[in-house]
């Protein structure tokens, strides 16, 4: 049933695919670089994150005036923000903020590309888990990012978050006290969302090396028409609706102003938090925000059910269905010359090359290693001496069909 | 391979578009940068301006820069479609008979 499913999604996708190539060509389509796209967003999000970051000070009293002084826009009457925020500033700030629901909408289709077409089991199991791993810190980042406006939804977030943490037995009140950095909300507070913040994404680094550990040429870059489209929509986000914080005196100038009036319904973040005071309704950010919805909605310990359990599940997706491994290639010891052909040719690492015995007639033999082999065939293909072979399909067999099937053509 | 053997190898095609993707970035990255850098040097958040810096900052029209940012977005967007038009014009055709 499950494997009919898989085999279901499959055909949809790649029909899906060749309508696009229709569209696009085969070499334009961007769904064939659907892995490239979060890596390619990323860019974006860490050089606008390093120039928000220059002006960004993480105390309570100064954070959310450093945020708006990077992005505000003139106000009047305020001697301070008279002539607005840095030039730029808020384009910038955009782009960091729709930078961050492309990326996870990318992320989320390379994840369900990667899941309908069945490429996510068995031998691929590391990079599936190292993705779902990639999926939770980019969702952490992401909010975190919104910890550090220290607005009424930022405040909003921690004491939601700390009550989804006090429902956890043993560890909650320690994770509490974790996101928080102490007992209570303190200056040491956004120093640690700082912390998540750009720890969570030097991390996303590191699990993207092992996402890309067992692949030989991963695929980085997108096709240019992809690019260009992605970042055409980024700026055109980020100036259309720019990423500000709505103040009184904002409102008082451009209220009437249907913009403004866009932005405060969007992206725009809201009047500086007050410790103690949870303001009555948030706006929930669709891709970023929906455990807080999940929480307000179903309450905490259902919100704990739903996003353990699709974690869980996601996890355990590579095991299951277990195929059965007839087709693993083995090398045939005698004929085995060490060349390394097989071994530099195979695109998921499975075959390494280990010193023969001293005597023996060649230096080296191949060993492949059965977990990470695909039997693709891949390596038959690269052997010069017929030393490895799929055992249920044997280059000979093959090369006689093959033959038979020309002479008939013939 | 020895020195004295024939070498195969042709020379890459230089990616002029790469170039000028980059370069442009590169630019418009320095230009915020820049910007940024420029305006350390003016007033920072939290601190009282004084009455003549307040008076030469006070002209600048915020909206303007979003409309640059959008014209940017439509170039962006009209070279995805000439990307995807000249690879129509290049494509060939893979049937086998």
């Amino acid at each position: 049933m499950y494997r009919k499913f898989l085999r279901l999604t499959k055909s949809l996708t790649v029909s899906f695919e060749k309508v696009v190539n229709f569209l696009t060509t085969q070499e334009q389509n961007p769904l064939y670089f659907h892995g490239a796209l979060p890596l390619y967003v990323f860019w974006f999000l860490i050089f606008s994150g390093i120039l928000l970051w220059m002006y960004y000070i993480p105390t309570l009293d100064r954070a959310w005036s450093s945020v708006n002084y990077i992005s505000a826009l003139p106000t009047p009457g305020d001697p301070i923000n008279l002539a607005g925020g840095i030039p730029y500033g808020a384009v910038v700030r955009g782009i960091h903020r729709w930078g961050a629901a492309a990326m996870m909408i990318v992320t989320l289709l390379h994840m369900f590309r990667v899941y309908f077409t069945d490429r996510h089991r068995s031998w691929r199991w590391l990079p599936w888990i190292t993705g779902v791993g990639l999926l939770l810190f980019v969702l952490f980042v992401g909010l975190s990012g919104y910890l550090l406006v220290w607005d009424a939804r930022a405040y909003f977030i921690v004491v939601a978050t700390q009550h989804l943490f006090d429902g956890l037995p043993v560890i909650g009140g320690a994770l509490s006290a974790f996101l928080v950095g102490g007992e209570g909300i303190t200056d040491y507070t956004l120093t640690r969302f700082l912390f998540f913040h750009v720890g969570g994404a030097v991390t996303i680094f590191f699990l993207v090396w092992m996402h890309f550990i067992r692949l030989k040429e991963p695929v980085v870059t997108p096709a240019r028409a992809t690019n260009f489209l992605l970042l055409g929509f980024i700026l055109l986000a980020a100036g259309t609706l720019p990423a500000i914080n709505i103040t009184h005196e904002l409102l008082l100038k451009y209220g009437s102003d249907p913009r403004i009036a866009a932005q405060a319904a969007y992206v725009a973040s809201d009047a500086p938090a007050q410790i103690g005071t949870l303001v009555e309704t948030i706006r929930y950010d669709a891709w970023y925000m929906f455990p807080y919805w999940l929480i307000q909605n179903v309450g905490v310990t259902w919100s704990w059910l739903i996003l353990g359990g699709s974690t869980v599940l996601l996890c355990v997706a590579p095991f299951y269905p277990k195929d059965r491994r007839a087709n693993i290639a083995e090398v045939i010891e005698a004929k085995c010359t060490g060349c390394t052909f097989c071994s530099l040719d195979c695109p998921f690492e499975a075959i390494t090359m280990v010193e023969r015995a001293p005597g023996s007639k060649f230096k080296q033999i191949a060993v492949v290693q059965a977990a990470r082999c695909s039997e693709c065939g891949i390596c038959v293909g690269a052997c010069p001496f017929q030393a490895i072979e799929l055992p249920e399909l044997h280059s000979k067999t093959l090369e006689a069909d093959l033959m038979a099937l020309v002479k008939k053509g013939a | 391979m020895t020195s004295g053997e024939p070498r195969s190898t042709t020379p890459s095609k230089r990616p002029i578009f790469g170039v000028i993707f980059l370069v442009t970035g590169l630019g418009i990255f320095g230009y915020f940068l820049l910007h940024s850098l420029l305006t350390e040097v003016g007033p920072p958040p939290g601190v009282q301006v004084p009455a003549e810096l307040r008076m030469e900052t006070t002209n600048r029209e915020p909206f303007k820069e979003f409309d640059v940012v959008k014209w940017l977005g439509w170039a962006f967007v009209v070279a995805a479609l000439a990307e995807v038009g000249a690879a129509y014009l290049r494509k060939q055709s893979t049937t086998l008979e």
